[in-house]
């Protein structure tokens, strides 16, 4: 498997704070794969992941997605970049409210021109990915959390992009929820191959994952794969290593 | 911490949200001040003023004035209320009491109107200084300007106490507001929530249709008296007219609109464009959360229009008509030979002689009798004289076209026939054919038939109405008979009609002839007549035009900071900025276009109604209110124009403003 996302030596200092928000951050991630991004408030996950989707620029260092270098591109070559390439999950949802849940999924493909055949037909197997065909007419306010959240992860994958950032998508969600949506974003991770980095407070959340990076002070700390572990265990793992990282502190 | 503290600290540090509170504040106060000011400027009054009549319309338009800026302020303060519900929730849980709050509100509406005023009174006091200038230099009047202060104390008095009167109704609404709301729907009262729009196509076809007939019941006034409004009569059609047009804009908005923009949101191949997909869901949802106040935007704009272009027409049309009514410069029946001698004389020492050209018309009054007399035949009868033909030769009719630099248009005539002067208008010409048998003296008849109608008169109103061109034989055959003659004299030139001097030189001579009549000196009076009532009428519309703006501007720039997240949700997707900006400018466009077409629309047709109903037709062309209505949309036009850019630019500064651009 080729890696999609490699990161290099990346340093980001705001100006407001004397510590550098990331610090010398190097990592790769493969095609296909699903990366956690773990770490306590104000570790540098956020910065990390708006400066990886070309929101902001890092001060320093390489960021590769796909052999292109990511921080050299400008504005409009960076919206054009995020539109082919990259989905986006939040933990707000950030439906947009007067757009029904097909026209929110809907809205990533007429950036990029689709057909409206097309656009349905996608727009309909990626509801049916996320158990929310029949939810497809209603706005985002008739909706719950979960189906909510559900929805915003079928607008990330439209578009089969091949990296998708999620930013705690399970924070503002129940535990029954936080499973269905886990699952179906495994479920679609594995089935088309997109690489995810997902970055999470939740060990449950991150039990879903391949790889779990932990960040401490904008630097990389520690870090935990899978290895075939079933489910189970590798969910004890994380939370004996939180339990740890937490002690650290 | 003191409330007054806080409400300074929150008028500081909040400048951006404040600002625009502020600001509209100014400007509405900065017009009033200058209306006050302008009703009571003694020096410019006495000019303008000989009756009294200016200063009752300033008191008529003063009532609406002052509605106006109540209603705007008490209108920006609700918008205001609402956008910090959550605020006001937040201190409400920390343990304000609702009294404790409304001290607060009520203090930064003090600061920000004590704010608004300081920024007024020299704002409104220049804007009336330019007012004056222009008004002096429209009618010519001379001034003494330092009689005339920037700031008039007495109308900053006034309008101070009514800055506090109106302060106090704001206090009481707000008050009203604070005690009616539960905390829960205080904090819960700026969360937005969409829900399905009920799309009623029936409703918005009928609205439609309600629309439809209204706008040709004012069209039929056109077809005058076989016209429903002179059958039915004219107050019920006009209240059925009006109730269409209300309950129609209404329906258009609440139904027929969200149906059209529905059946966008169907047609699949056009909605899921990058601009569309956003728009009209946002347009859907704008007409949802503001449908009244769009409707109430419509109505307003729409009524302000057809009155400021109402009240243009009658300034412009009788103007335009003055070249009907008094075709040469001046023109005079000839009643004593001295006179004449005199008047002309002293045109030789005014302009030159070669400065003037002059012709005399005999006219011939000439009874007749035919099956088809036409209504002009006895208008003289109607004011007293006796009913008659007014008859001039065809060579003079040419010589009077030539002294007034117009061509001769009518046909060439053979012995007995004749040229009607028409006073109206008739483009069915139904009087051409007739026979008309003219007495020339005893039992004696010469029938003429009307070989064509015109409208272009050479003799003017006050000296020949009903006129007849007839050939110089038949004129010769009525000279025979006794009929009444007199003599016309007119007096033409190059800049004549314009002339202030050449009126004045004769002005003493002819003093005593009631049928002296010159262009200059009736467009003079027609201009000093009507500028006052079009100033204060144009003061008036411009106000309403500013408040159905500062309501859309408010409304956008609203749904702008409501938007942002959207917009920068928009943004990770890869809109980039210039997607982002056209969806933006899409959306403003649309909301300013829907209250700017419908009021221009229902306006054309209240104009042409106005037209159509109350005011004489003399020129008999419909583009006769093409002026008035281009002057009346342009002012619109211009200030919406304004108010759009304006927007344009608060909703990218907010939209765009934390991305870096």
């Amino acid at each position: 498997m080729h890696t999609v996302l490699k990161v290099k030596d990346v340093t980001k200092t705001y100006k407001r704070q004397g510590n550098p928000a990331l610090n010398r951050v190097s990592f790769e991630a493969k095609e296909g794969e699903f990366l956690g991004i773990m770490g306590a408030s104000g570790s540098g996950k956020t910065t990390l992941l708006n400066v990886l989707s070309t929101i902001d620029r890092p001060d320093r260092g390489e960021i590769f997605i796909h052999n292109i270098n990511v921080p050299k591109l400008n504005h409009a070559q960076a919206a054009d970049f995020r539109k082919r390439n990259l989905g986006f999950i939040f933990q707000e949802y950030f439906l947009l409210d007067s757009l029904t849940v097909r026209e929110n999924i809907a809205v990533p493909l007429t950036l990029l021109h689709w057909t409206a055949e097309e656009i349905e037909r996608e727009t309909e197997a990626l509801a049916e990915a996320f158990e929310i065909s029949s939810q497809l007419e209603k706005y985002p306010s008739e909706l719950s959390g979960g189906q909510c959240q559900r929805a915003a992860a079928a607008r990330a994958m439209v578009k089969r992009p091949p990296l998708i950032f999620a930013d705690e998508p399970t924070g503002a969600l129940d535990s029954g929820s936080s499973r269905d949506l886990m699952t179906a974003l495994a479920n679609v991770n594995q089935r088309s191959g997109t690489t995810i980095l997902m970055v999470t407070h939740d060990p449950y959340a991150a039990s879903y994952t391949d790889r779990i990076l932990y960040f401490k002070d904008g630097c990389i700390h520690a870090a935990l794969e899978r290895n075939g572990q079933e489910w189970g265990d590798f969910y004890e793992c994380i939370l004996r290593e939180t339990a740890r990282q937490d002690k650290k502190r | 911490m003191k409330v007054s503290s806080m409400a300074i600290k929150n008028v500081r540090r909040n400048y951006s949200f404040y600002s625009l509170y502020f600001f509209s504040v100014a400007l509405v106060l900065a017009v009033f001040f200058c209306f006050v000011s302008f009703s009571m400027n003694e020096v410019i009054l006495e000019k303008i003023s000989s009756d009294g009549r200016v200063e009752t319309m300033c008191r008529a338009v003063a009532v609406f004035v002052i509605a106006f800026v109540v209603f705007y302020m008490s209108y920006a303060n609700q918008f205001f209320m609402r956008r910090r519900m959550k605020e006001l929730g937040i201190y409400a849980l920390l343990g304000y009491t609702k009294t404790r709050m409304l001290c607060l509100l009520t203090l930064e509406n003090m600061l920000i109107c004590a704010g608004g005023i300081c920024a007024a009174l020299p704002a409104g006091g220049l804007l009336h200084k330019g007012a004056v200038w222009g008004i002096t230099a429209a009618l010519g009047l001379a001034v003494d300007s330092s009689r005339i202060p920037l700031i008039n104390l007495k109308a900053a008095a006034f309008c101070l106490l009514t800055v506090l009167a109106v302060l106090a109704a704001l206090t009481l609404s707000n008050a009203r507001l604070l005690w009616r709301s539960t905390l829960m729907e205080t904090i819960r009262m700026e969360r937005r929530t969409e829900k399905p729009f009920r799309i009623r196509p029936t409703a918005g076809v009928f609205g439609m249709l309600l629309l439809l007939a209204g706008y040709g019941l004012a069209l039929d006034m056109g077809r005058g008296k076989a016209s429903c409004w002179y059958r039915i009569g004219f107050s019920p059609i006009a209240l059925l007219t009006m109730l269409l047009a209300v309950v129609g804009t209404a329906l258009f908005i609440l139904s027929f609109l969200p149906f059209v923009c529905n059946m966008f949101r169907d047609r699949k191949n056009i909605f899921y464009r990058e601009n569309t997909i956003i728009t009209v869901p946002k347009f859907m949802s704008r007409l949802r959360t503001n449908a009244k106040s769009l409707i109430l935007l419509i109505l307003l704009s729409g009524g302000t229009l057809a009155v400021f272009g109402a009240t243009v027409l009658s300034v412009w049309y009788p103007l335009v008509s003055l070249e009907r009514i008094i075709p040469s410069s001046m023109e005079f029946r000839v009643l004593d030979r001295g006179e004449k001698t005199a008047a002309l004389e002293a045109l030789d020492k005014t302009v030159g002689s070669g400065g003037y050209e002059f012709c005399e018309t005999i006219v011939r009054k000439v009874k007749a009798a035919s099956e088809r007399l036409p209504a002009e035949y006895g208008i003289s009868a109607d004011k007293g004289r006796e009913a008659g033909f007014e008859c001039i030769r065809e060579t003079d009719y040419e010589s009077l076209r030539g002294l007034q630099g117009k061509k001769n248009n009518l046909p060439s005539l053979r012995t007995n026939e004749c040229v009607l002067i028409k006073y109206r208008p008739d483009p069915s010409k139904r009087d051409i054919g007739a026979v008309y048998a003219l007495e020339t003296g005893g039992r004696r008849t010469c029938k003429v038939t009307v070989k064509d109608t015109s409208l272009e008169n050479p003799i003017g109103f006050a000296n020949s109405v009903g006129t007849l061109v007839v050939t110089d034989e038949v004129f010769e055959e009525l000279g025979a008979g006794s009929a009444e003659s007199y003599t016309v004299m007119s007096i033409g030139g190059r800049g004549l009609r314009t002339k202030k001097q050449a009126y004045e030189a004769l002005r003493p001579i002819l003093s005593g002839n009631p049928y002296f009549v010159s262009a200059f000196q009736r467009k003079s009076e027609l201009i000093k007549l009507n500028s006052s009532t079009l100033l204060l009428i144009s003061f008036a519309a411009v106000i309403f035009l500013i408040a159905t703006g500062s309501i859309l501007y408010f409304q956008t720039v609203s749904a702008a900071v409501y938007d942002r997240p959207d917009y920068e949700i928009m943004g990770r997707m890869g809109y980039n900025y210039d997607m982002i900006k056209r969806a933006v400018r899409s959306q403003v466009q649309i909301y300013f276009l829907v209250p700017f077409l419908m009021g221009t629309l229902h306006s054309v047709f209240a104009l042409f109604c106005y037209k159509s109903a109350l005011m004489d037709d003399l020129l008999g062309k419909s583009s006769a209110v093409l002026v008035p209505l281009l002057c009346a949309i342009g002012s619109y036009s211009l200030i919406y124009l304004i108010y759009y850019q304006v927007t344009k630019r608060a909703c990218y500064r907010i939209i765009l403003k934390e991305k870096g651009r």
